[in-house]
């Protein structure tokens, strides 16, 4: 960051010079510009105070029927409030022009001093004196309260200005005067002192006025910001240290910095957008659209060929396996199916295991070969078999059964009508055996 | 229109111009987007059964093709022997085989198409016939003429001399079309 002074320019030719675009802008308010008023409260709900606050505050202000914006510091129960007439920001807005919705906050100047000493002082209790061409500023800062702060002014009241009427001759007067008070109220034996570019004369004044009194006085040390503003090309040291206070305070909590930027004019969301970048993020937003369309026009092709592909393979095949030029998975499964049928019958008809000679052959060769027997009558079809005959005796039966159940073309073998027929050499046994032949083979 | 934008105010610009990139936006989105969205879900459903019924058909075909060359032996074996009837077969295998004698009759049983393959039934009484030249006479009948079967015997002795059989045969001739 680089610290600049800019004599005789305007806020606005300022920021168009150094091409201020999007930038959050700051602003430090004069003390002259505003009230300081201290309460105690009984309660500390920082919302209850906001609520209560600008009450409290108006019988405090010099008028009565002003509109103003108040904002608060608070330290425990005490409340350090900082109040400002709106004329008074609607004016600072104007100075901003074009830029007026860069500025994100109006600090006050003790604020800014509080946060700046704060940070490069390491004493629980002091008392700084900020002194430039218009006003001596005296702050007396006890631990992380603002206990006092009293400008004293070295030329003429200007017209917007608050504070009492003083003339340049009461200045040296003025400032013992006030100085006195807060070193005693402080019990500080001496004071530090930041001189700003063109306070030299004022100075030299107080310089005369502490020396006289034997008051013991310090620079604030500037190297100690320094390295927080980066190279310095300006020859106002001093003046910077507002800055840096005003810097160190944006980076705290918002219960903790004080902002007069409030009601109506606080800063909107919408301001950090222009029209022009709306509709640029518009015409990408439409952009991405068309893109995702464009490619969901180009996925949609895709799978149409894909779909195309497919078909025509389909009847590519059916038209050379089924002689059917257009794909049809019934009418496909429909000539299958009849082929199937065909063969079936096809092969069932001419398979010679179906015939009833190689049943007459499993017949023979299932009957074992010791066992004697006459038929008298054999039946054979394609499912069944039946024949009957005469053997020697009964067990011979149970041989002929046990054979042709142990084949595999028989299901099932019954036996019936077994008897005895009388003979010269005793008797025979017949039979009628029925046998299921196994319809799969 | 132009002084009318510029009496406007930023934030009114804004606005309008938010609305009117809303609602294009919207419509692209209605008429076009959503639409051709539908679209390609639907071609993606379509896509992924077209290929499962591809892989399907594939498989189908090429099983199809099998079972067809088998057809289309098994049907040029049967289409050889259209030249020659069952009955003159008969005939033929039966003087060569020294049975024709032993003939009683050969009665045909008429003819039957099922699905393309017409059955041909006949019906043939042998009498007083060895077991051992019944066997071999039937055997060679089957293997000398395809789509020829017995599809029916009723064997009984010979009353003369039981070591012979009184023979009915059946016999289906299997012809195509």
């Amino acid at each position: 960051m680089e610290v600049k002074t800019y004599t005789g320019a305007t806020i606005v030719e300022a920021l168009t010079e150094e091409k201020i675009a999007k930038e959050n802008l700051y602003y430090i308010v004069s003390p002259g510009q505003y009230y300081k008023t201290r309460l105690t409260l009984p309660f500390r709900d920082r919302q209850k105070i906001e609520g209560i606050l600008k009450y409290e505050v108006k019988d405090l202000l010099p008028f009565s029927d002003i509109e103003f914006l108040t904002d608060f510091l608070q330290v425990n129960s005490d409340v350090l409030s900082f109040s400002v007439e709106k004329d008074v920001v609607r004016g600072i807005l104007d100075e901003f022009g074009g830029y007026r919705e860069n500025l994100k906050a109006i600090v006050p100047f003790d604020m800014a001093l509080f946060y700046g000493t704060k940070a490069l002082l390491e004493d629980e209790s002091f008392v700084v004196c900020d002194v430039n061409s218009e006003f001596v500023y005296i702050q007396w800062i006890d631990g992380s309260r603002i206990k006092a702060g009293v400008m004293v002014r070295s030329e003429l009241e200007r017209d917007g200005e608050v504070g009492k009427s003083q003339s340049a001759g009461d200045f040296p007067s003025r400032f013992v005067q006030e100085l006195f008070m807060i070193l005693k109220l402080s019990r500080c034996t001496g004071v530090y002192v930041n001189v700003e570019a063109g306070g030299e004369r004022n100075w030299q004044i107080a310089k005369g006025l502490l020396e006289e009194m034997e008051i013991e006085y310090k620079d604030v040390p500037h190297s100690g910001y320094e390295r927080y503003l980066g190279r310095m090309i300006t020859t106002d040291p001093g003046g910077a240290l507002p800055l840096f206070g005003l810097l160190q305070g944006v980076n705290k909590l918002p219960s903790e910095r004080v902002n007069l930027l409030k009601e109506e004019f606080k800063p909107k969301l919408k301001g950090y957008v222009s029209v022009k970048e709306f509709t640029i993020a518009g015409i990408l937003l439409l952009l991405l659209l068309v893109i995702s369309t464009v490619n969901l026009v180009i996925d949609i092709g895709f799978r149409k060929n894909q779909v195309n592909l497919l078909k025509k393979k389909a009847s590519e095949i059916s038209k050379t396996v089924f002689g059917e030029g257009v794909f049809e998975e019934r009418k496909a499964r429909e000539i299958y199916s009849n082929l199937q049928e065909k063969l079936k019958v096809v092969e069932e008809s001419t398979d010679l295991r179906f015939s009833a000679l190689m049943l007459l052959r499993e017949l023979v060769l299932s009957i074992p070969g010791d066992v004697v027997v006459e038929y008298s009558d054999i039946f054979i079809e394609r499912e069944r078999i039946k024949f009957s005959g005469n053997t020697r005796t009964f067990s011979d039966i149970d041989r002929i059964r046990q054979g042709l159940m142990s084949s595999e073309y028989f299901a099932d073998v019954k036996v019936s009508n077994t008897g005895t027929t009388g003979s010269v050499q005793g008797f025979t046994v017949s039979f009628v055996f029925d046998i299921s032949v196994v319809k799969k083979r | 229109m132009k002084s009318l934008l510029r009496s406007l105010s930023t934030r009114e610009k804004v606005l309008i111009i938010c609305a009117f990139f809303i609602l294009i936006a919207f419509l692209i989105y209605q008429i076009v987007f959503l639409p051709m969205l539908r679209a390609r879900e639907e071609l993606q459903r379509q896509t992924i059964l077209l290929e499962q019924q591809f892989s399907t058909f594939k498989v189908m075909a090429e099983h199809y093709l099998a079972d067809k060359s088998r057809y289309e032996t098994v049907k040029g074996e049967l289409e050889g022997k259209k030249s020659l009837s069952v009955l003159t077969y008969l005939e033929n295998q039966s003087t060569s085989a020294g049975i024709r004698n032993n003939i009683e009759y050969i009665r045909p049983g008429g003819s039957k198409n099922e699905n393309g393959v017409i059955k041909t039934s006949v019906e043939m009484k042998i009498d007083a016939i060895s077991v051992r030249s019944l066997l071999e006479f039937l055997t060679s009948l089957e293997r000398n003429r395809k789509g020829f079967i017995i599809s029916y015997l009723r064997l009984k002795p010979f009353f003369k001399d039981r070591e012979k059989m009184d023979v009915i045969v059946g016999i289906t001739d299997i012809t195509m079309e």
